[in-house]
């Protein structure tokens, strides 16, 4: 490990999002969640500088790129901390043999293989119940659904060719999430073997030509492994860097794509709260249209009595801890419910994304219909300017005013609380 | 694991050979090419490699690329264990291991007991063999390390999309 220091006046994080912002790499509202760690690594952008004068060399925003891309290649990693006004501490770690890596052995088709543990994030085991469950389909992309993100799936059996086992759906599988060189997909493999320090031995240039491979190496029990080229496998699966989202419609027929479903910065299958509304245009009797809002977005649910709903400058208020909650009333609910004593109110208390700061609001709702998980639509403009989702069969709205990036209200909410 | 023998009876009018078997056929291999030969190992075989890749063994401390021999034949691979030689090609610094079903012994036929590959040989055959020897009870085919180079079979049309099983013969 090299560790380099300075007293200098240090990053000014401010600025270096303050840049990012004008120089379009993030909106604001994503500037306001980042942590200072975060934003210091805006610092390894490609392309990236806050220096106001560009000369042939310097202020191009190329030299941290450099030197982390390097640092990775060879396995290593680069940290930056900075205190503005203290210093920047620079931390290089370069393994101590670049030859020997650790590594995990997985086990497929009945053969071993060597997968590096830098490009590993997280291992997870899909038991037989809920194999045949666990993998959902877009097409002919496999997914698997880790947490809230959606993973591409790539069976290490069938990219080599191997011989499949017949009872996987049986026995289980585990999924290696790995991400190399900006491509992040599950790899199933069929057993773990264990965790080893292997020795990178190259290969001769017939087998380097089949190009998924970066190696082989001995394993302790003397029998020798592939390694698996990570990125290389990826690609061949037809796997693409996340950012190249954009070139979803220039794909050529045929070829399949499974980066993450993000439209809008929604996923494209999440938890809604559902509630009905009986707006003008919005149906009637029994058909009153739903209406769902992102669940990351709504804080919880309360019934207040409508007697303690107040009017202050001509809008809706609702005292709530100590704080003074604006309600949204879109639906005209409190109108229809003065007549009603004793009525109670159902308040969706609700975070909104505002420049810099989070505010609650209260959406005042006629009724709650309950949580379902929904798919999100593709977006069409002539029938409806906005979101549509699939619930239970049915079409809902999307609130998205709460959740312009529900991500990041995830992340708002919990440093609210 | 033995080594090849250091002392070779090459004179003028004879040359001293190396006996291998492949399938029911005979071959040699000049014994000054072979750097050593491997007993029974089993290779690993390399996913999505080449046919004729019969995969990878440990050569001291090295990874050893192997071409089976038998698929270079059109026989089928086999039991996937066989002998290995192992072959240094100065020139490319490529090392590379041959797989054979058994290694006999040295021979030692006279060099004018060569006979040039016969015109009725089919392609596959001319690209391996260097000629055969008059030996009895049966021919021994000589074989030239450097065409089983894996660099320079890949370059081979005729083994680049080689399946086992194609029936061809000798």
């Amino acid at each position: 490990m090299i560790e380099v220091s300075d007293d200098g006046a240090g990053i000014s994080t401010e600025r270096v999002l303050a840049k990012a912002i004008e120089d379009g790499w993030m909106t604001p509202e994503q500037a306001s969640s980042k942590t200072e760690r975060d934003a210091l690594q805006l610092i390894f952008v490609a392309g990236f500088s806050t220096a106001k004068k560009v000369t042939n060399v310097s202020g191009r925003g190329v030299g941290m790129d450099v030197v982390r891309a390097n640092v990775e290649k060879v396995g290593g990693s680069v940290e930056v901390e900075s205190r503005a006004g203290l210093g920047t501490t620079v931390r290089l770690r370069v393994p101590l043999t670049l030859a020997i890596i650790p590594a995990l052995v997985v086990e497929s088709g009945g053969q071993s293989f060597v997968l590096p543990q830098s490009s590993l994030i997280e291992l997870v085991y899909v038991p037989p119940n809920d194999a045949p469950a666990a993998i959902e389909r877009i097409g002919t992309t496999e997914l698997y659904r880790l947490r809230e993100e959606l993973l591409p799936l790539v069976w290490l059996g069938r990219l080599l060719e191997l011989e499949q086992r017949a009872n996987t759906e049986q026995r289980g599988f585990y999924v290696a999430v790995l991400e190399s060189e900006g491509l992040r997909f599950g790899l199933v493999v069929d057993d773990l073997r264990a965790l080893e320090e292997i020795v990178v031995k190259p290969l001769s240039g017939v087998l380097g030509d089949i190009g998924l491979f970066s190696g082989a190496t001995l394993l302790g029990n003397g029998t020798l492994a592939m390694i698996l080229d990570v990125a290389a496998a990826g690609t061949r699966a037809g796997i693409r860097p996340a950012a190249d989202a954009s070139t979803l419609a220039n794909l050529k027929p045929g070829q399949s794509y499974a980066a993450r479903v993000e439209d809008a910065g929604c996923a494209a299958e999440r938890s809604m709260v559902i509630y009905e509304s009986r707006r003008p245009g919005c149906g009637q009797g029994g058909n009153q249209a739903w209406i769902g809002i992102p669940l990351s977005a709504v804080e919880r649910i309360e019934r207040v009595p409508l007697g303690s709903i107040e009017y202050a400058g001509g809008r809706a208020v609702l005292q709530c801890g100590g704080e003074l909650l604006p309600l949204q009333d879109d639906d005209a609910v409190l109108p229809d419910m003065e007549a009603t004593a004793g009525a109670m109110v159902t308040v969706l208390i609700c975070v909104r994304p505002e420049a810099h700061t989070m505010r609650r609001v209260g959406m005042v709702v006629r009724r709650v219909l309950g949580i379902s998980t929904s798919t999100l639509l593709a977006a069409n403009e002539e029938l409806y300017q906005g979101h549509l989702a699939m619930v239970d069969n049915r079409v809902a709205t999307v609130q998205c005013e709460f959740a312009g990036a529900p991500q990041g209200a995830a992340v708002r909410l919990q440093e609210v609380a | 694991m033995k080594s090849a023998e250091g002392s070779t009876k090459d004179t003028d009018d004879t040359v001293s050979l190396c006996s291998v078997r492949a399938g029911s056929g005979l071959f040699g291999i000049d014994t000054r090419q072979i750097r050593e030969v491997l007993g029974a190992s089993t290779p690993l075989r390399v996913p999505l490699a080449p046919e004729y890749i019969a995969g990878v063994v440990p050569y001291r401390g090295e990874v050893l690329t192997t071409v089976s021999f038998r698929v270079l034949l059109g026989l089928e691979r086999g039991s996937g264990t066989g002998c290995v030689l192992v072959f240094d090609d100065e020139q490319n610094s490529e090392r590379f291991g041959l797989m054979v079903d058994a290694v006999g012994g040295e021979v030692t036929p006279a060099r004018n007991a060569l006979e040039a590959n016969l015109s009725t040989l089919d392609a596959r055959s001319v690209a391996l063999f260097d000629g055969a020897y008059r030996l009895q009870p049966e021919l021994m085919v000589r074989l030239d390390p450097q065409r089983l180079r894996p660099s320079q079979l890949a370059r081979n049309q005729l083994f680049g999309a080689a399946k086992p099983g194609r029936g061809e013969s000798r």
